[in-house]
């Protein structure tokens, strides 16, 4: 489309000219003919200095003797220290957050620290740090006020001590790279001699806080704070946690959720060697073991326990499929939007109609670290080590499960090895403090796989009905979409369910922006004994799907190309169309890519964030699936590490379209089915497509999420594909199950 | 009593000879770079260096390597100084980093018998599962581990 | 309602906890002894199921069947039962009623059980089994060939009869093995091939054709003769006794069908019985002049040099060589070798495709869960890259056996999913 394209594209090789890379090179970001920012990230640089993570990074004290306040310390050697109050899951808030600190602060970024803000530390003092949870893509989007806020303010003060040394007024004196200047005298002083006299000050009203145009560091990428600790085995997880006297657990659990322990032998374990005790819970049965993780599963093994598991017992998954298809047909439902007429627009005479049903399963979160907690419970005191993604909130169920206030509870929330909402809730925290106070000493309970896997709480099961109308010039009259869904909040057991609507489950299909006069869109919650909650993307890892997939079939039936189709429904939405454009234009959209291959596009709107995909695949004569490249535009209005949300876009992919070509959870007599990686496969790289990432930011008031929206076009981008291909339109998930030889 | 040397240490461990070296490795020696991810060598992400190959050490028994030399992520370099660390580094690799250990323990043992790797080399012989999707900078990475190698 | 589910380490039965308690290897109850040497639970049970109380689907030729309750409960098992009646079932193949039994039931083997062995395993499973009130299922037989009567012809043609009688010429322990292997210990059910009328071929070493392996159930039940590659010639007794006690050894690890027969049978047998049971074996002639395996270098050679020419050696190297290695050697007695092994070196791949395809059932020896497993690679490998790697390693290390078709591969991945209504079932254990 455009001549010159002044990017460094991922995937393209620039490896030649990449070792004497410079910051320059970096990111050139320039405005494209469709006028988005296309990032580069073909090389990187390390800053010269760059702020140190501690292993351990919660060890430190909870506060320091240097504390301007509970977020910023700052020590006599200029060094400052941020406390971070979500969790580093691999989604790069450590980094954003202390940026935006560090955007007011004016602090010398290598001289930056990074800890985790205590939980303990907040309960005593006032709920200082707020909300800590890293879940819903919000750790920018809900801390950049307030971040932005404590950084002015730490800057403010210390102008103001050097101001109140130097007798000079405060607006003469300016901070800048960790020094307080002024320029009439010529004389400067560092933050680290300015710190204790800062933290005696008070000021009389908090400063303003700088609009995003004046932004100098927020915007810049910058290499992630954790990575280097992430190279050399250095970065500590809750499995990692070793304590004096320790002591290992292995558990099983109830196969069919819900059910409950009926009763164990201990009989086989009798002359096992290094076998400490068995602690019998409601649903599980763990195995303690002296020296090894290893010896309590073997332990464990050896024990056959029986389970009460009442109806659930006897599901299966070919019942659940049935019961969410005919809940997406027929029955009652809730009306979540409703436009227009749809049901005469759809039986006008003249018009075109189509009518489509989309399936998805349940799917397991497998994050790489499974879950595991370390428990030191002191009776007076208890030290947790987990890796949560709402320490806050783990603080506090900690406290009611071992009957202590919240104040004589810590939690140390460690590097997570993956999250995707899974640590969200800490079932395993739960369990791990139960047996500590059975057995009286330090334990780590580690799930296995299988236990990770079968214990989830999954991605709910679904399947969305979808009915459409064109008129005479295959022009769209009319859309009506049906839900049936599991509810993650009645699962959660969070009353938040009004009218039998719950957001996660219409997300993206009533609010979906195309401008279509007649639009109904109807909800139908439905839970089976198997437990739902929070995955990556959450209500669009499914809705996405089902709606570009069944715009794309509207649009196919109008005899439109699929880009023009959605463009011309874009009208009320410059952002969303700026996105389309930018994709379209730099994956080529419609140009011939030869025999067995073929484009496919879709776009999105969630937390916050536009991203449109175009996926490029190939299907051998054998029926071989390769998915060759996604380039993805993205809008979430501003970003504050462009490197960190690209990584994030890319990650989102990765997630989708592992989902998209072989997610699937099935049960079997109440059981979830799959249990390891053998038979919930995952994409590795011989999978992995290239992914180009392209900022279309429309900057304004939007401040979007980048965890989760970057994989939820993904699997309507390469079925679509899928379909321009070979005709074949899929309709459920995973790819996987559905035959594409002799097609293509 | 079995013994093997860890990074340079000799370790003398007394244990079940089933006991993988995994466990051995985390649990009784304390290097926990190493991590557990599946326990049936599907997913890498306790790829270590046993006799110079590229091993995953949930499915290696203890029993089978008395006199064995270990090289895990704790024994690359002291200082991350190693290529292939480095260009991890330049990069950017790490998401959540939990299964970066294999990774790189992975790469060093491929780069040895490919220090040309095409992408389809890569792409066939790096099997291990990263969950966050780090693939793209991953593969980037290599190529670069490659040429400082070279350099 | 209240269900109550038996849980094992990774949902699958892994072993059959049997009335009593099982410490030695010699229990007080010769009865009991008996019926693990028949392992009368692996088929009389069903994974989460009562021990002997029945309900395994079989297939056989004419259709499914089911294994029955054989727990003393009079309604629905065999509370009923005299001496004589358990005797007639279990030597001749005929029920209680008269019904003739359809011989996925081993009675032909089962005839050589002495009287004395055959009272011993009444007295336990009258006394000591505990009853469980369970109907049994129907069999899936279509009508017209459930007739029951031409099974007493079949049993006239091909049943031996009588107890075994010790051979002359072999000493007390030869014979001892011999009465358990074809005996009891039914091994011929699986590992000698059947004839026309699913018949084994031959019930006794005077034929070749006894335990000269047979593909069932879409595995390969190796030949147990002597044959220096396919067979179990390059095995020492020593290493038979190791594998039948522990389900491997430093050549191999027990798959299939045989891990439920380690896993309730024969590591609880005594030292005197598995040696006798491996000296028998041992005398087992060689069915044909082969030459011994010697291991090639070259394959490892290749796979080190890291640009190997075959297709399979890279997808090897990258799924497999972490197990069983490069030099393709494995990490005995835990996992197998690939060079060499008599299972790799086998005319017919159906237990490599199998495995590889479909992994491997947990063993389980006395209580204990073996800690490894073969991952299933049904989802990962397609058809073609199946066969391209085991192609691979059955041409590798001088392992010189056929390569493998995809449409091998695409025959076995449809009968052996698990999700398919034509799966295949398990008919002998």
């Amino acid at each position: 489309m455009s001549g010159h394209r002044n990017t460094v594209q991922a995937g393209k090789s620039n490896r030649q000219d990449a070792v004497a890379f410079t910051r320059r090179h970096f990111i050139i970001a320039g405005a494209t003919a469709a006028g988005g920012l296309a990032v580069g990230i073909g090389m990187l640089p390390r800053a010269a200095k760059a702020l140190t993570v501690a292993a351990k990074p919660w060890d430190g004290n909870a506060s320091s003797p240097y504390d301007l306040d509970a977020w910023i310390a700052i020590e006599p050697d200029d060094s400052v220290l941020i406390r971070y109050a979500r969790s580093e899951m691999g989604q790069g808030s450590m980094t954003a957050l202390p940026m935006i600190v560090a955007e007011e602060l004016q602090c010398d970024w290598s001289k930056v620290r990074v800890e985790y803000a205590s939980p303990n530390r907040s309960v005593r003092e006032n709920n200082v740090y707020g909300d800590m949870s890293s879940v819903g893509s919000h750790s920018v989007r809900d801390s950049r006020i307030k971040l932005q806020q404590v950084g002015a303010s730490a800057r403010e003060r210390l102008i103001a001590a050097a101001a109140a040394q130097w007798n000079v007024p405060a607006s003469e004196c300016k901070a800048a790279d960790s020094v307080v200047s002024h320029a009439a005298s010529g004389r400067r002083i560092n933050y680290g001699a300015l710190a204790s006299a800062a933290a005696q000050i008070k000021l009389a009203a908090e400063p303003a806080i700088k609009a995003p145009e004046h932004y100098t560091f927020i915007g810049k990428p910058q290499p992630r704070v954790d990575v280097p600790l992430k190279v050399n085995g250095a970065a500590q997880y809750a499995i990692d946690t070793r304590l004096p006297d320790m002591v290992y657990a292995a558990i099983a659990q109830c196969p069919v959720p819900g059910g409950t322990l009926a009763s164990v032998d201990e009989a086989p374990l009798k002359n096992m060697p290094g076998i400490v005790q068995v602690v019998r819970l409601k649903d599980a049965v763990a195995v303690v073991a002296t020296d090894t993780f290893w010896r309590a599963k073997q332990g464990l093994a050896r024990l056959h326990p029986e389970w009460n598991v009442g109806a659930a017992g006897s599901t299966d998954s070919a019942q659940f499929v049935k019961e969410y298809r005919d809940a997406a047909l027929s029955g009652t439902a809730a009306v979540a939007r409703n436009d227009g007429d749809v049901d005469s627009a759809l039986s006008a005479s003249g018009a075109k109609t189509l009518t489509s049903l989309y399936e998805v399963p349940y799917l397991a979160h497998a994050t790489m670290e499974p879950m595991n907690a370390t428990v030191h419970w002191q009776g007076d005191r208890l030290d947790v080590w987990v890796g949560t993604q709402a320490a806050d909130r783990a603080l506090k169920v900690a406290a009611e499960t071992a009957g202590l206030k919240p104040e004589q509870v810590y939690i140390h929330n460690t590097f997570v090895g993956g999250g995707f909402g899974r640590k969200s809730r800490n079932d395993e925290m739960v369990q791990a403090i139960e047996i500590a106070k059975a057995i009286n000493r330090p334990v780590k309970l580690v799930w296995t796989r299988e236990d990770d896997m079968r214990h989830d709480r999954f991605r709910p099961q679904a399947a969305i009905s979808f009915k459409g109308a064109l008129d005479a010039n295959g022009r769209p009259t009319a859309l009506y979409i049906r839900t049936a869904v599991g509810s993650i909040l009645r699962s959660l057991r969070i009353n938040k369910v009004e009218n039998g609507i719950e957001p996660m489950a219409i997300e993206g299909l009533a609010n979906n922006p195309y401008q279509i006069a007649n639009t109904k869109v109807e909800c139908a919650l439905k839970n089976t004994h198997i437990p739902v909650a929070f995955w990556r993307s959450v209500g669009a890892s499914q809705n996405a799907f089902a709606i570009e997939s069944f715009i794309d079939e509207m649009a196919h039936a109008a005899g439109r190309d699929p880009y023009q189709f959605r463009r011309a429904m874009l009208g009320s939405r410059p952002d969303w169309i700026k996105v389309l454009d930018t994709v379209v234009e730099n994956s080529n959209w419609g140009r011939s890519l030869g025999p067995g291959r073929a484009q496919g596009l879709a776009i999105h709107e969630c937390y916050g964030t536009i991203v449109g995909e175009v996926a490029e695949i190939t299907i051998s004569p054998q029926g071989a699936l390769k998915v060759d490249r996604i380039t993805l535009a993205a809008d979430s209005g501003h970003v504050v590490n462009p490197l960190g949300f690209a990584e994030q876009m890319e990650g989102g992919v990765i997630f989708a379209l592992t989902a998209a070509l072989y997610g699937k959870v099935t049960v079997k007599n109440g059981v979830p089915e799959q249990g390891n990686f053998d038979t919930y496969p995952m994409v590795r790289l011989a999978q992995a497509p290239k992914i180009d990432v392209h900022f279309a930011m429309t900057g304004g008031k939007k401040w979007g999420g980048a965890g989760e929206p970057g994989g939820a076009p993904t699997a309507a981008a390469v079925c679509n594909a899928i379909f321009a291909l070979t005709g074949k339109r899929i309709r459920s998930l995973p790819i996987m199950d559905h035959d594409l030889s002799g097609s293509a | 009593m079995i013994t093997i040397d860890v990074n340079g240490t000799q370790h003398q461990v007394d244990i079940e000879p089933d006991t993988p070296l995994l466990w051995v490795l985390r649990d009784v020696i304390g290097l926990t770079g190493t991590k557990f991810g599946c326990g049936i060598a599907e997913c890498g992400a306790c790829t270590v260096h046993i006799n110079g190959r590229a091993m995953r050490s949930c499915s290696v028994p203890i029993g089978v390597l008395d006199g064995a030399t270990i090289l895990t992520i704790e024994g690359l370099s002291s200082d991350a100084s190693h290529p292939v660390q480095k260009a991890w580094v330049a990069e950017d690799v790490p998401q959540c980093g939990y299964c970066q250990s294999g990774q790189i323990m992975a790469t060093v043992a491929f780069l040895k018998d490919f220090p040309n790797p095409t992408d389809a080399d890569i792409n066939a012989n790096i099997t291990n599962i990263c969950r966050c999707g780090t693939y793209e900078r991953l593969r980037r990475a290599i190529h670069r581990a490659a040429d400082l190698m070279k350099a | 309602m209240l269900v109550k589910l038996l849980f094992a380490a990774l949902l699958i039965l892994s072993t059959i906890a049997i009335a009593r308690a099982d410490e030695a290897n010699a229990p007080e109850d010769p009865g009991e002894y008996l019926a693990r040497a028949g392992d009368c639970v692996a088929c009389h049970s069903v994974p989460g199921g009562k021990a002997f109380a029945g309900g395994l689907k079989m297939g056989t030729p004419l259709g499914a069947i089911y294994s029955t309750n054989i727990t003393p409960d009079p309604e629905t098992g065999i509370g009923n039962y005299t001496l004589d009646d358990f005797d007639r079932a279990l030597r001749r193949g005929i029920a209680k009623d008269g019904h003739r039994l359809y011989p996925a039931m081993p009675y032909p083997s089962y005839a050589k059980i002495t009287d004395e062995d055959v009272k011993a395993l009444y007295d336990f499973f009258m006394k000591d089994v505990p009853p469980v009130h369970q109907e049994n299922k129907r069999n899936e037989i279509p009508p017209l060939l459930s007739f029951r009567w031409p099974l007493a012809l079949w049993d006239l043609v091909f049943t031996a009869g009588g107890s075994y009688v010790e051979k002359p010429g072999h000493d007390k322990e030869w014979n001892r093995g011999a009465y358990l292997v074809q005996g009891l210990g039914h091994c011929g059910a699986c590992h000698t091939p059947r004839g026309f009328a699913w018949q084994e071929k031959a019930l006794d070493e005077s034929s070749s054709a006894y335990l000269g392996g047979a593909v069932l159930d879409a595995w390969l039940a190796p030949n147990l003769h002597n044959d220096l590659r396919t067979g179990l010639g390059t095995w020492s007794k020593d290493d038979l006794v190791d594998f039948l006690k522990h389900g491997h050894n430093r050549d191999g690890t027990a798959f299939g069908s045989m891990i439920d027969v380690v896993n309730n049978s024969t590591p609880y047998l005594s030292d005197a019985d598995i040696n006798a049971v491996a000296v028998y074996l041992k005398s087992l002639p060689a069915n044909a002049a082969q030459a011994a395996y010697v291991y090639d270098d070259a394959t490892t050679q290749a796979l080190r040099g890291g640009h190997p020419s075959q297709p399979g050696a890279v997808l090897y190297a990258g799924n497999c060589a972490s197990c069983h290695g490069l030099d393709g050697r494995g990490f005995s007695p835990y996992m197998p070798p690939i060079a060499g092994n008599p299972v790799v070196l086998g005319e017919d791949p159906a237990s490599l495709i199998n495995l590889v395809l479909n992994g491997s059932t947990p063993l389980v020896v006395k209580g204990t869960p073996d800690p490894y497993r073969m991952p299933q690679f049904r989802l990962q490998l397609n058809d073609q890259e199946i066969a391209d790697v085991l192609t691979f390693i059955r041409g590798g290390w001088g392992n010189g056996a056929s390569a493998v078709s995809a449409a091998q591969v695409a025959e076995l991945r449809k009968s052996t999913d698990p999700t398919s209504d034509q799966v295949v079932i398990l008919k002998m254990r």
